[in-house]
Formats: C-alpha cells, structure tokens, sequence
C-alpha cells in the first residue's frame, strides 16, 4: 500500500475533518445500528461474565479522568464522539479551521463536478500533504502515548480487572489501532505509520452504500468516503479507507 | 438461620478438615492468599474448600471441554431489563490450545482459535476474519484477547491456570447455603462476594467437582446486570480432533485486522507511563 503517496495523503487529510460530518450522522441516527435491527442496546456491564469489576471508586476516578470515559459510563455513548471531535478541533487550532474551510470549497465543488474535484485536489495536493504530515506527527505521539498505556492497560485502567469491560454495542465514530503488524492486511487503513496504524471506525455505515471488491477487500462507498472491514470487541467495524486502488 | 453455638462448631470442623486438606494436598499456592485468622467470620472454610477444589480441578486439567449456556442482562436507558443470550462451545488444551466456538442469540456465528502462535477471531456474518501473532500459552493469550484485543470471553479466568489463587483474591465473603438436588447430580450452592460482584456457583458432588451453573451479579452498575450461565458436557479428557486448533478460511472469506479502540485506551490517566 503507498500511504506515503500524495494521493493517500489527501485523502487522509479529507478523512480528518470529515469527522464532524460522520459524527454528526451517527447521532442523528442514535442507537438504532447497536442491536442488529432490535432496538434494544446490548451495552451491558454484565455482559462479559467478569469475575471481577472495578470498585465505584476506581471508575469514579477514571470518569473524572477524561469526558470521554464519563460519557460512556453514563450512558450516552453518542456524546462522546462529538466531544471528542471538539477537543480535538480545539487542539488543532486555526490550522484545523483553515482546512475545514477548504474542505467545504472542495465537497461544494465535488457535488457540482467531479472532475472539478479532482482538478482542485491536485492544485491544493501540497497544501494538504503539509497539512497531513502535520497531522501525522500529532497521532505518532499520540499512538505512541497510547501504545505506552495500553501496555500496562489493565494495571493502570482497573488494577486486577483485566477481565473487565463495558460491553459496548452503540453506534459511535472513533478512533482505533490497528492491531499488530498490518503485514498482509490490504485494507486501506488511514494515517500508517512504522509503529501504530491509527484509523477512525464506525460501528454502522452512513448510507446505503456501494461495495467493490479489490484485490480480495471489500470497500464500501458513501459518497466521497470509502471504508474497509476491521474487527473490533466481537464486531465488525467500517474503517474510514484510502480510495482502493484504481478509484 | 442458624444457632450461633451451631455455626461455631461447624466452623471450627470444617477449618480443621480444610486445614487437613491443604497439608495433604501441598495447596501451597492456597497458603500465600490464604487469610483464615484475618477474615474467618466471612468465608466459610468448608465453602472455600468446595470452591477451590472445584477450581483447582479445572485449573489442573491437562484439556477440558465445556458448553456455556450464557445470558447477560442488558439495562436499557429507561431502566428495562432485556436478556441477551450465547451459546459458547470451549475446547482447552494446555498449554497452548484454545477453541472456543460461540453463537448468539440472534443467531450470529463466530469461532476463535488460538493455536500458541496466532490469535483468530472468525465472524460467520460477512465471512471475515482476524489474525494476530501473539506467540505463548493459554493464559497469555487470554488475557490479550479480553483486556486488548477487547473481546467478550466470559468466565475468562476459568481458562487460566491460576483460576484457584484468583478467585481466592478476589473473593471477600462465602456461603454455603445448600446442596441442590435439581441438577442430574447433587450439588453444592454456594454465594461469594468480591468488592464488586456477586457470585452464585452451584459446584456438582463427586470426582469431579465442576461448576454447572454460575451467575454472577455487578451490584454497583445500574439496574444491577447478572451474567447467568450453565456449564454442561464437560470433559476433562476431551477427544481432540485433528485440525481442532487451527483455521482453514472458509471459501471467499476476507481477513480484516484487528483493531483496539483507541477511545478507551488512549484517554486513560498515565501514572506510570508518565514517568517512564
């Protein structure tokens, strides 16, 4: 896979901050993606059959530790994805702003002429390749951060609690590792570097979209977004993709 | 109810048989959590000899095989309860082997194969799979599998080797509270509490002292969720058949990879990782 190629590089940066717009759909549609046509939520403590559970007092201190965690904890997993998309609009500052203003420009543009859209990607490539290296240095310190943490993960999270998690099932857009060496994994995972893979995920797709196979993997197609297939706690989840080859 | 004299005598019999048994039975391994002089008056010496014998059973199998019939409480938001359901078939093989064939209650179908080289996760819904490289034992890759890989494997600690000494931590209080005569064999019911959860466990009389039900109860999350299971066909000598442990992608299936939320995990407060 090139992700190193301007093409992947553009359309990671459109990945980016097309976040607010999948973010938005996923709570527009609530929780109905979570239980398999049933509208009723799976998410239940109970339902890893864990011996063991962390005490009040340890979740207290984790949901204080970040909005994030409390949300969920909470039961409102759709809030999550926004407070996220807001913390991280507001630590990428005005650069953030500019590109999401330029990324209007474009999809006005892609709705009127696809060829337009084309043509304006290769005039604003090197603006967007800048943009993208910038980015990928701030997920290179975050997963690596993030990578730190997940190696003490239980001790740190819920000391003795390894077999503890809250069994998500909501709808819900975030951020994932790729798990691993993505040796032999095809799909067109966003944002590769040489230690962790960061990727954004969505439990249900957007729209009903249209699929291709290339190369042995499945994309899905809505709209200007494509995603692949990845597998995440018991699910399968939509990673927002590279175009595949050819697109 | 009963009278207090009544309690202290069978207490004081059942300690000294528990304390019999474990010098007969070298469970030093026992001895190190022990705390009979710190906690008498909550754990039960003759509760806690049946439950560590039955875990020490499972624990020191050289392979086992098991059904579990699971379901778990789901509490909506506006309070109701609605169970959902799984059916998970384990095949162990120590040190290395792990098969565990699961299915849903909406009829969803899913296998994972650990085989001391690579983790597989299969899902028959889309005909996907995932694979990892996580060279080791059982008891590595179940821990890897529940806390990073962040999948569902209930009773996940009855898979380890250490099931006896964990649940000996973690339990606080033990009960009898009787002998059950509705299973196809007697068995005893016993109630154990942790910091958070209650456990119920009805532990089968005889040779081999497994668990055939459990329930385990998360008092302090809201609506007070249960996991229930029943534990059936189980075998200790399982008959393993070649290929058990290793995955043939069925036709036209697509390996995805594996992907561990990062919403969790890289929000997480850094004690020690800020000071490396």
């Amino acid at each position: 896979m090139t992700l190193k190629s301007p093409a992947s590089a553009f359309f990671i940066g459109i990945m980016f901050v097309l976040m607010s717009t999948l973010a938005g759909s996923a709570e527009a549609r609530g929780r109905s993606g979570s239980g398999g046509g049933s509208s009723f939520s799976r998410s239940s403590a109970a339902r890893g059959g864990s011996f063991s559970a962390p005490s009040a007092s340890q979740r207290t201190a984790q949901a204080q530790a970040t909005t994030r965690q409390a949300g969920k904890a909470q039961g409102q997993p759709q809030a999550q994805a926004s407070t996220r998309q807001a913390q991280q609009t507001a630590s990428q500052g005005s650069r953030q702003e500019s590109a999401a203003q330029r990324q209007g420009d474009r999809q006005a543009k892609s709705s009127e002429n696809q060829g337009n859209r084309q043509d304006a990607a290769a005039g604003s490539r090197e603006d967007w390749q800048q943009h993208q290296n910038e980015n990928r240095e701030d997920w290179q310190q975050h997963g690596d951060q993030a990578r730190e943490d997940r190696q003490d993960f239980a001790e740190d999270r819920y000391p003795g609690h390894w077999d503890y998690h809250y069994g998500y099932g909501s709808s819900d857009v975030a951020a994932a590792f790729v798990v691993g060496t993505a040796v032999g994994v095809t799909a067109g995972a966003a944002a590769a570097s040489s230690k962790t893979t960061q990727v954004t995920t969505v439990t249900t797709l957007p729209c009903t979209a249209t699929m291709v196979v290339v190369n042995g993997t499945t994309y899905y197609q809505c709209g200007t977004t494509w995603y692949s297939r990845g597998y995440q706690s018991n699910t399968v989840v939509y990673i927002v993709s590279t175009p595949p080859p050819g697109r | 109810m009963k009278p207090i004299l009544l309690r202290l005598f069978c207490r004081s019999i059942w300690g000294a048989i528990l304390g019999l048994s474990m010098a007969l039975t070298g469970a030093s391994a026992f001895a190190a959590n022990a705390a009979p002089a710190a906690e008498p008056s909550d754990r039960d010496p003759e509760a806690r000899a049946i439950l560590l014998k039955m875990a020490d059973c499972i624990a020191k199998a050289p392979g086992f095989s098991v059904t579990i019939r699971s379901g778990y409480d789901a509490i909506q938001e506006d309070g109701q309860r609605i169970e959902f359901g799984e059916r998970r078939k384990i095949l162990l093989q120590r040190p290395d082997r792990v098969r565990v064939e699961v299915e849903r209650s909406d009829g969803e179908r899913g296998l994972i194969l650990f085989d001391g080289k690579e983790l597989t996760a299969f899902k028959a819904e889309g005909n996907v799979y995932a694979r990892v490289e996580k060279p080791g034992t059982v008891d590595d890759a179940v821990v890897y599998l529940v806390r990073d890989l962040q999948m569902t494997l209930p009773l996940a600690r009855m898979l380890r080797k250490d099931f006896p000494q964990n649940l000996d931590q973690l339990i606080t209080s033990l009960s009898y509270v009787e002998k059950n005569a509705l299973f196809d064999v007697a068995t005893d019911h016993l109630a154990a509490r942790s910091a958070d959860v209650d456990m119920q466990v009805w532990i089968a009389n005889g040779q081999q002292p497994l668990p055939r039900r459990i329930i385990l109860t998360y008092r302090n999350e809201p609506g007070h969720p249960q996991f229930r299971a029943d534990l059936s066909d189980w075998n200790l000598s399982p008959k393993i058949a070649a290929g058990s442990f290793s995955f043939t992608p069925p036709l036209g299936a697509e390996r995805i990879p594996f992907l561990a939320p990062l919403a969790q995990k890289g929000s997480l407060p850094m004690p020690k990782g800020g000071q490396k």
